[in-house]
């Protein structure tokens, strides 16, 4: 390691240092603020209301989704017409509506667990409903994936893999071509990096609210955990490529 | 180094569009455009099975240019 490398590696740590203890300091003043009673009352609010914010995040999301879907089926149609030169253009657009219906799918889902399972057996009478809401809103989001990809799938007949089997990943990968597979492969590059650096975040994040604001050990665990499923699986798969 | 191609040239000459040889090659009308516009440079698998399609040399499809 050179002397370059040392200074710099040095100034990060102390910048980083400074930082923590901003946010630490940050935390512990919150904390003597009273803070914890907001914490509680934006979770009373939340359990006062489970069932509007479920449906809050059905009309905000998935809805959209499903828009978003059949608005790139009604751009698709237009390339039976269309000139070599207007293909790119059609399919590019077609391509950024089922892109952006799939993101909002995956989103609505998270939220859907979220709501599910921070509000579970606390939100009283209204939990049948809740439970109620929940299913449908899981059936819809596997109904909407497994429309996009039979529609995918019925335009483009090299498209293999059953969307409702455990193996459709590893198929539908193997049917791509070169570069489509290039794309994902970049994509999934991109992505793990993003997900280290969260994941990093997360576990200094929740070790200082651990400090600060006692909420206990377990995010701290299940935060490093991830961290660590995340490193090995990159170091497992780029191993066995070897 | 720039890879020059003349896969739209030879492409016409056999008359056919990007989808039919995007099946003859088993790739997708957007891969051949890719090709086509230079946005990707595909693999020597890819670039002996365009040549067999056009009945060609690779080189008359393909060349780069030093810098």
């Amino acid at each position: 390691m050179n002397k370059k490398s040392i200074i710099k590696m040095s100034i990060m740590t102390i910048i980083s240092a400074s930082v923590g203890a901003v946010v630490a300091i940050s935390l512990l003043k919150l904390s003597d603020s009273g803070a914890g009673s907001y914490v509680e009352d934006i979770q009373t609010f939340l359990l006062n209301h489970a069932i509007e914010l479920h449906v809050l995040i059905i009309v905000s999301l998935l809805i959209p989704a499903l828009f978003l879907y059949i608005k790139g089926k009604k751009v698709h149609v237009k390339l039976a017409n269309a000139s070599e030169e207007e293909m790119d253009a059609i399919e590019k657009l077609a391509s950024k509506y089922f892109d952006l219906s799939v993101t909002l799918n995956g989103v609505f889902l998270t939220l859907n667990f979220m709501v599910f399972g921070t509000l579970y057996n606390q939100a009283g009478d209204q939990m049948p409903i809740i439970i109620a809401l929940f299913m449908i809103g899981s059936v819809a989001v596997s109904s909407l994936e497994i429309a996009i990809v039979r529609f995918m799938q019925k335009n483009d007949s090299r498209l293999k893999g059953d969307p409702t089997s455990m193996k459709f990943e590893k198929d539908f990968l193997g049917s791509l071509d070169e570069a489509e597979q290039l794309k994902v492969y970049k994509a999934g590059y991109n992505s793990f990096k993003v997900t280290k650096l969260t994941a990093l975040v997360f576990v200094i994040l929740t070790i200082l609210f651990n400090v600060t604001l006692e909420t206990g050990a377990f995010p701290v665990f299940i935060s490093c955990l991830f961290l660590l499923v995340n490193i090995w699986s990159f170091s497992y798969y780029g191993m066995k490529e070897n | 180094m720039p890879l020059i191609n003349m896969l739209k040239v030879q492409r016409a000459k056999l008359g056919i569009n990007q989808a039919d040889l995007g099946k003859l090659a088993g790739v997708s009308r957007q891969t051949i455009s890719l090709i086509e516009r230079g946005d990707y440079n595909p693999s020597i698998t890819l670039v002996l099975k365009l040549a067999e399609i056009f009945g060609v040399a690779v080189e008359e499809i393909f060349s780069y240019e030093e810098e």
